[in-house]
């Protein structure tokens, strides 16, 4: 209701200076978080936004945001908009219109209805797994967001969805004889089901295989990486390139119908996939979430597009306009965000084998669990990052923990050096990408660095 | 919302909590108006944003409740001050935080040129013109220029009696060059970020002489080669030696993952743990870094903190939290991302601080190792004291002199034996502006820096 009356005046006010081409993105979410100190509560707190960003075409483009909503402020906000849009370079764009969407599965209605109640039994569901494990629980927090959101444009768009997320960030640790050892989890997800107590339970067993952990030695290595890693390696590298932004801007390396990687991957860019992270029926500029083959038995095939590059580039829209960042992760904020150019739910196609029959074909090798940090060098492709939680692989069996040393490469590279993927894909969210859905992927000649 | 109605509500919700008998609360309002202007080949930015908002808490014991209030009335901030104020003691005075006596501040830097003495048409050009000096070569295939100016309004009041406000300018720009032959693509940046400064920190930019440096960065980064893979001596400039004292050591020094009991540094305050040549500070009012405030989250005025002093452990960061758990004066380090985040112990501009060596000095000596170039980005291990931290470009190191460009760096290791291993430190001095995270999100303005450093032997690789 609230956003209903802040959306009709706006509205008016944008017409009421003869504003005649605008867009307007609202957010009104709700954020309940719940913060465990070794075990204990240590916070609650609840958040209350709402926000809207406002674009305007006027010669330029004008963009404001804000969650400020008196009219006074309201009316600085558009006189802004139209004078940034006045000055701004001349464009070639119109904003999208009103098509049909698909459904998807986007709201979990605990979270919806009880959010208090999640994060407490999920917080309260880490707190017996660490104690069944004995390990301890430095900290862990958890987040629960609703999220309704509403887009209206001056070509007659008129949308409205309702998403909820969830977010844990957990450390389970164990200690003997001075050594430490930890597993630091972070994941994003629309429903608490999609981080299972499985999951939790394996984060708690890690964090004890790792004790005795050594560092690798420096040496080449087959090496087989999570889909949460998978996530960070290929979305901001390959997403990236593959984009009507990189194309335009002269930065990607991939040309349509050319072999960029083994015949085994093939991704689709998945707007749609059930309950994924950045699943919607409408990306956030209104137009329809789809699904679009990129790389097919390794070639590349489609670019994805939003409504400014669609029309650079002269393409319709993919629906891959999204108010998000790497690295900085926008969920109840994305009114504070312009729609970017960027992948939805980048999917890795799962192979045959399962990770067990994986692992069985390495001779020598490392199963990564968990690295420091893998932020490749979107352009370059270029990537080195601290091993936090792995075992090495000898003669087809899991070995010895290790932890230390880098692993590095070059994504462009890898990507041509795939020796298997698994036959079980998940959604996975990473630390420098967003969310992607992947199977764990294993790759030969990786630089590992060490003793 | 004017300051006269942001005082008055905020003295109501501190009378609310202590007619509920809280036995500590505190409100903050925070106010932002930004402006952004951004140019690359294909797309030209330029936006406004304006935010408010409330954070509101209350303490029991040792549990805290609180509410982030954005786009919301007046009748709601009294309203989320109600509702946090039922979560009280069952008895009164029973609290694990130690009393600060109240003070009070009103404070707005003075600046030689506001940003709104200038117009948003010669912004525009100015980022206009950096994208165009970026683009100097056919082989650079895109650049990017971004400029960001805004200011800040903070007012925080608690149950002790503290009245503080702050409103502040900030500048950060970026400049960004591409470089591309075939299918080879690689980058080069420049960044820089000012706090409680005007205009005129633009104007003192030499964006001529780093739009070169940055584009010629990029196109000889096409030719750069590949990092050799192991245990090597390793020379940090300033940007990398930064990245080191923050996300390698200075988030083992937050003293909430000492309550956590999740620091690699908990038992060794008053240790030995560098080299004799190392000093590191955390300094909140250092004059005009990017990382510089009045005062925390928490209504503790910002000052100079001494980490570690000719290698003895000296301090930890605290908020008042861990402050009064651990039973020592707080530090002025209770920060959170904006008014919907939670308050942790976080840092401001940590650096090294200099020491005597030219870089030549520091280069002699070494038959072969690597020389790590503009930090590019990092990550905490506060539990296991490892290291995580990148650099856009490197030089190898042959016989005392600087040779092969080097493509991305990577570095890794114990932070302890790294800091150990420092054998020189160099007279040379720099802070490098940006932001920091809470693990991957709370993000928050920072500095890190410091002079060059030189450590015996590190695990190096691609990056």
């Amino acid at each position: 209701m609230v956003a209903e009356t802040l959306l009709s005046t706006i509205e008016a006010n944008l017409k009421g200076v003869g504003v005649k081409d605008y867009e307007i993105y609202m957010q009104v979410p709700t954020v309940t978080q719940l913060y465990l100190r070794r075990g204990k509560t240590e916070l609650l707190n609840k958040v209350k936004h709402l926000g809207y960003g406002i674009r305007i075409l006027d010669k330029g483009l004008g963009k404001v945001s804000s969650n400020q909503t008196e009219n006074p402020q309201i009316e600085t906000c558009i006189r802004n908009a139209v004078l940034m849009a006045r000055q701004s370079k001349p464009e070639k764009f119109t904003f999208p219109s009103q098509t049909k969407v698909a459904d998807v599965e986007i709201v979990d209605k605990r979270i919806k209805e009880s959010p208090e109640e999640v994060v407490k039994d999920f917080a309260e569901q880490v707190v017996e797994i660490a104690e069944a494990a004995k390990v301890e629980l430095p900290f862990a927090k958890v987040k629960a967001y609703h999220m309704p959101t509403s887009i209206v444009n001056s070509e007659g768009l008129d949308r409205e969805k309702e998403e909820t997320m969830l977010f844990t960030e957990i450390s389970f640790k164990t200690s003997r004889s001075g050594q430490l050892s930890e597993y630091w989890a972070t994941r994003y997800a629309r429903r608490p089901d999609d981080i299972p107590k499985d999951s939790l339970q394996r984060w708690a067993q890690l964090a004890k295989e790792n004790l005795k952990a050594k560092t690798p030695k420096t040496e080449k290595l087959e090496v087989i990486f999570p889909p949460h890693v998978i996530c960070d390696l290929l979305v901001p590298v390959v997403g990236t390139h593959s984009t009507g932004r990189a194309l335009k801007t002269g930065i990607s390396k991939f040309e349509d119908g050319e072999a960029i990687a083994d015949k085994s991957l093939t991704i689709t860019d998945d707007g749609l996939y059930p309950y994924g992270i950045q699943s919607s029926p409408f990306d956030d500029e209104g137009n329809p979430q789809s699904r679009v083959s990129v790389v097919e038995n390794g070639v590349f095939k489609n670019r994805l597009y939003d409504q400014y590059y669609g029309i650079q580039c002269g393409e319709d829209s993919t629906g891959n306009g999204i108010r998000q960042a790497t690295v900085f992760f926008y969920i109840d904020e994305k009114f504070k965000l312009l729609p970017y150019n960027q992948t939805s739910n980048f999917r890795v196609k799962a192979g045959k084998k399962t990770l067990e029959e994986l692992i069985s074909e390495v001779s020598k090798g490392l199963l990564i669990h968990k690295l420091s940090w893998l932020n490749p060098q979107a352009a370059s492709g270029l990537f080195g990052s601290e091993i936090r939680n792995a075992v090495s692989i000898e003669n087809g069996e899991i070995s010895a923990p290790v932890k230390g040393g880098l692993v590095s490469g070059n994504v462009f590279t890898l990507i041509k050096d795939i020796t298997g993927i698994s036959n079980k894909e998940e959604i996975a969210s990473g630390e420098t990408a967003f969310c992607c859905v992947s199977p764990y992927v294993r790759f030969k000649d990786v630089q590992v660095a060490g003793d | 919302m004017f300051e006269t109605e942001v005082r008055d509500l905020l003295d109501k919700v501190i009378a609310i909590f202590n007619e509920a008998g809280v036995v500590y609360g505190d409100v903050r309002f925070e106010s932002s108006q930004t402006t952004s202007i951004s140019k690359d080949k294909a797309e030209e930015n330029v936006s406004y944003g304006s935010s408010e908002g409330f954070h509101l808490r209350v303490l029991r014991d040792s549990e805290w409740r609180s509410v982030g209030l954005g786009g919301v009335g007046k009748q709601e901030v009294i309203a989320g001050a109600r509702d946090v104020s039922e979560f009280v003691p069952a008895s009164r005075g029973k609290s694990s935080y130690t009393p600060l006596k109240p003070w009070v501040l009103k404070e707005e830097p003075r600046v030689k040129k506001r940003f709104g003495d200038v117009g948003l048409e010669e912004k525009i050009e100015l980022v206009r013109d950096l994208f165009e000096r970026l683009m100097i070569d056919e082989k650079i295939v895109n650049a990017a220029a971004r400029y960001a100016e805004g200011v800040s309004q903070k007012a925080f009041m608690n149950t002790e009696g503290s009245r503080l406000s702050v409103k502040a300018p900030t500048v950060r720009s970026v400049l960004v060059a591409y470089a591309k032959a075939g299918k080879n693509v690689q980058v080069d940046y420049h960044t820089y970020g000012g706090y409680g400064v005007g205009y005129e920190f633009v104007e003192g930019i030499d964006f001529d002489e780093d739009c070169k440096k940055t584009a010629k960065g990029a196109i000889a980064s096409l030719d750069a080669d590949k990092v050799p893979s192991g245990k090597l001596p390793v020379v940090l400039d300033p940007e990398m030696a930064g990245l080191i004292a923050h996300e390698s050591f200075g988030h083992g020094l937050e003293a909430d993952q000492v309550l956590r009991n999740r620091s690699f540094l908990s038992d060794k305050l008053n240790e030995k743990v560098a080299s004799d040549m190392v000093t590191i500070v955390d300094d909140a009012a250092y004059a005009n870094a990017y990382g510089t405030y009045a005062f925390d989250d928490e209504g503790v005025k910002s000052k100079r903190n001494a980490l570690v002093e000719n290698g003895i452990l000296t301090g930890f960061l605290h908020s008042r939290e861990t402050a009064s758990a651990l039973e020592v004066s707080p530090t002025g380090n209770g920060r959170a991302q904006d008014f919907s985040r939670k308050i942790y112990v976080r840092m401001s501009n940590t650096f090294f601080e200099k020491g005597d060596w030219t870089l030549e000095e520091m280069l002699e000596g070494i038959k072969y190792g690597v020389y790590l170039e503009k930090g590019s980005h990092g990550m905490e291990d506060p539990l296991g004291g490892g290291i995580q931290v990148s650099s856009a470009k490197g030089h190898l190191i042959e016989h005392g002199r600087l040779t092969k460009l080097l493509l991305p760096v990577s570095l890794s290791g114990k932070v302890l034996e790294l800091l150990r291993n420092v054998d020189a430190v160099g007279k040379n001095f720099k802070l490098d502006s940006g932001t920091c995270g809470k693990g991957p999100e709370d993000w928050i303005r920072v500095s890190s820096g410091g002079p060059s450093v030189r450590v015996k032997e590190a695990i190096v690789s691609g990056g």
